[in-house]
């Protein structure tokens, strides 16, 4: 009877390990992913979607190589990069001066972009870096200066809503 | 094999057999008209919902658009004095949005455009939230959207389009609509249906049971009564109903079984003849061969009467004998290769034949064949057709008789006439004259050396080469008998043998 029991808990515990490795990346059990734009053949659903960043697994990454990563093209067909071609990083470092800000320096091509081009990736810069423990915002720069058409400088994950709970039957997804 | 075995190889299996393969074809059919039934009506009504719901969608975001575009540039206070003027419509949810994807309105906040704040208060921290839905995004980048689904039994939708002012694209508006009522009507649909479904299945189960019984009921009868009369019980009939092929094929096997009966009886009336006529020249020769045997005192004279009588008593059993071979022959063998004969030649080869026969019972027979009358057939058959009859007029004739011989063409047939002065035949015996061992004066046929089987052996002839013989009485004595056949026109080139 004691073995029965035994060999039950055992056959569990390898179906919960098996279903523990089953979960994909979305930032939970220190697994990253990176934002990009969803395919524009979609007409419903969040602009912004992930793939799983492909960093070192045990190391957790820094703001910089999340931002490197994001610049690089997605490995998935069905996502868009919403950075113009030959943006880079100047820099990504944590604002001394203000506890749990990131500040993103970006190269001029970044400036080219405006509205809703300039919001989308904004965010995917945003919700990216949030998954790192400590970020609570990011303030964007390229070519020295902040965009003054944002509405403001310093953006949290919190601002993106993704999905409309009242039409998805879910909470609203936020960053 | 017994009978038990004899019948479970006859049982046809359940899923073999016909019953079932009806039932089924009608249930498949049914299946698919069920299937149509409860797809089609359902996926055209969500289609004509969706339909709808994009005219209207669409038209509601373009009122509000062209609302807001008098704005020239939108603020969250200006959008919001504007969106309270206009009516939601019924609508779940309306977002507008400046260029970048900040919500400047959202009817589903009451914070938003609601009663200002009172003066004691702090003034709030400005609150930033970017919609980032992909119909706001493809809003935004110039192009109107619509997206509808069905599920849960509510139709959610969802319409967006870009505010415009001068070519400019200064924001979007976003609408969403969940809509419980049509989503319900549209389940209640096809609710509905799968009752009807349900109900039409079930009937179609019985009907389509009783149906293949009914149906298969008359098949089990006749496959029955061919059992029945293939074990040899010729009487037996099936009582056709109704007006259909079935009943069609219950009359056609109730008449091939009344040939069979005849058939058979036939058959089983030839064999009781054949049997009784073998039987009285064998008779004669063993009442005979024991005459001589038992009888030690019996003169030469007398034996040599009885060894003659035994000699024509074998040369009648052998004449039975080639007569019933020739009737078998002409029933199982196809014909022969066919050509045009000319009738003449054969009469007259006939007669010539039989005139030393003539001679012998003192009959004068006269032959007048016209020449040039051409049937197809072959020599041999046409000669014992001749052969017989003339064969027959000389045998029952009187002495001093005569019997005449015509050939002659008349319309499209030649006609081979046969007629004598002799006996003659009772009006009541003319139809059975052609019918095998049939004789009219069974002692004088005896005595004449007659087998009962020339006319039938001339019937079955006549009829294998499309030909039809009658016979008729003659005025004052005697019989004609005629025979018929198609004329034979040959082409003009061919050369008749």
């Amino acid at each position: 009877m004691k073995k029965r029991w035994m060999f039950l808990i055992l056959v569990l515990l390898v179906l919960a390990g098996i279903a523990g490795c089953g979960r994909s990346g979305d930032g939970e059990n220190g697994e990253y992913v990176l934002y990009f734009l969803a395919s524009s053949v979609e007409k419903h659903g969040p602009a912004l979607k992930t793939e799983p960043y492909a960093g070192e697994e045990q190391a957790e990454p820094t703001p910089a190589e999340l931002v490197q990563a994001l610049l690089a093209d997605p490995a998935a067909q069905d996502l868009r990069s919403p950075f113009p071609r030959g943006v880079t990083m100047q820099d990504c470092s944590f604002d001394p001066e203000q506890p749990g800000r990131v500040e993103v320096t970006l190269s001029e091509r970044y400036g080219e972009l405006t509205d809703i081009s300039l919001t989308l990736a904004d965010y995917c810069i945003v919700l990216t870096l949030s998954q790192i423990e400590g970020v609570e915002s990011v303030e964007i720069i390229s070519g020295g200066h902040a965009a003054h058409y944002r509405s403001h400088q310093v953006l949290t994950a919190e601002e993106a809503l993704l999905t409309d709970y009242l039409a998805d039957g879910t909470q609203e997804e936020t960053g | 094999m017994n009978g038990t075995e004899e019948s479970r190889r006859k049982k046809v299996p359940l899923f073999a057999s016909l019953q079932m393969k009806y039932a089924m074809s009608y249930l498949v059919i049914f299946a698919v008209v069920l299937v149509l039934m409860n797809t089609y009506p359902v996926m055209a009504s969500q289609e004509l919902l969706f339909t709808s719901k994009r005219d209207s969608l669409k038209s509601q975001a373009a009122v509000m658009a062209s609302a807001l575009m008098e704005l020239e540039s939108l603020s969250a206070d200006q959008v919001v004095r504007v969106m309270n003027m206009l009516d939601n419509m019924g609508l779940t949810r309306i977002l507008v949005t400046d260029p970048a994807g900040l919500i400047l309105y959202d009817s589903t906040r009451d914070d938003w455009g609601g009663t200002p704040p009172p003066e004691q208060e702090e003034p709030k921290e400005p609150e930033y939230r970017y919609a980032l839905y992909q119909e706001i995004v493809t809003a935004l980048r110039g192009n109107d959207v619509f997206y509808s689904r069905y599920s849960d039994k509510v139709f959610t939708s969802t319409a967006a389009c870009p505010i415009v002012y001068r070519g400019m694209v200064i924001g979007a508006i976003y609408i969403l609509e969940v809509d419980e009522a049509q989503g319900a009507l549209l389940l209640s649909l096809q609710q509905n249906l799968r009752n009807i479904s349900l109900v039409i299945a079930a009937v179609t189960v019985v009907m389509s049971t009783l149906f293949s019984k009914i149906l298969t009921a008359r098949i089990a009868a006749l496959l029955s009564a061919i059992r029945i009369v293939g074990e040899g019980e010729y009487g037996h009939r099936l009582q056709p109903a109704g007006k259909d092929e079935l009943a069609q094929l219950a009359e056609e096997f109730n008449q091939l079984t009344d040939r069979l009966q005849t058939t058979e009886e036939v058959r089983r009336r030839f064999v009781s003849d054949a049997s009784h006529e073998l039987k009285t020249p064998l008779a004669s020769i063993q009442l005979l061969s024991d005459s001589i045997l038992q009888n030690q005192q019996m003169d030469q004279e007398t034996v040599r009467d009885f060894v003659n009588d035994i000699g024509e008593e074998a040369r009648r059993l052998t004449r039975i004998t080639e007569h019933l071979l020739a009737l078998t022959r002409l029933d199982s063998l196809t014909v022969e290769k066919t050509g045009p004969v000319d009738v003449a030649g054969v009469v007259e080869r006939a007669v010539n034949m039989l005139l030393p026969v003539a001679d012998t019972a003192g009959v004068t027979i006269q032959s007048a064949p016209r020449p040039g009358c051409l049937i197809r057939c072959t020599t041999d058959d046409l000669y014992q057709i001749c052969f017989n009859l003339i064969e027959n007029a000389i045998k029952y004739n009187f002495a001093g008789g005569y019997v005449y011989v015509s050939a002659y063409k008349d319309g499209d047939q030649i006609l081979i006439e046969v007629a004598d002065t002799g006996i003659g035949i009772p009006e009541e015996d003319l139809p059975k004259v052609f019918n095998r061992f049939y004789r009219v004066d069974k002692a004088r046929s005896r005595a004449a050396g007659g087998t009962g089987l020339g006319l039938s052996i001339v019937r079955d002839t006549v009829r294998r080469h499309d030909g039809w013989v009658t016979a008729r009485r003659r005025n004052p004595e005697g019989s004609i008998f005629t025979v018929g056949f198609p004329q034979y026109v040959p082409d003009p080139e061919e050369e008749i043998p």
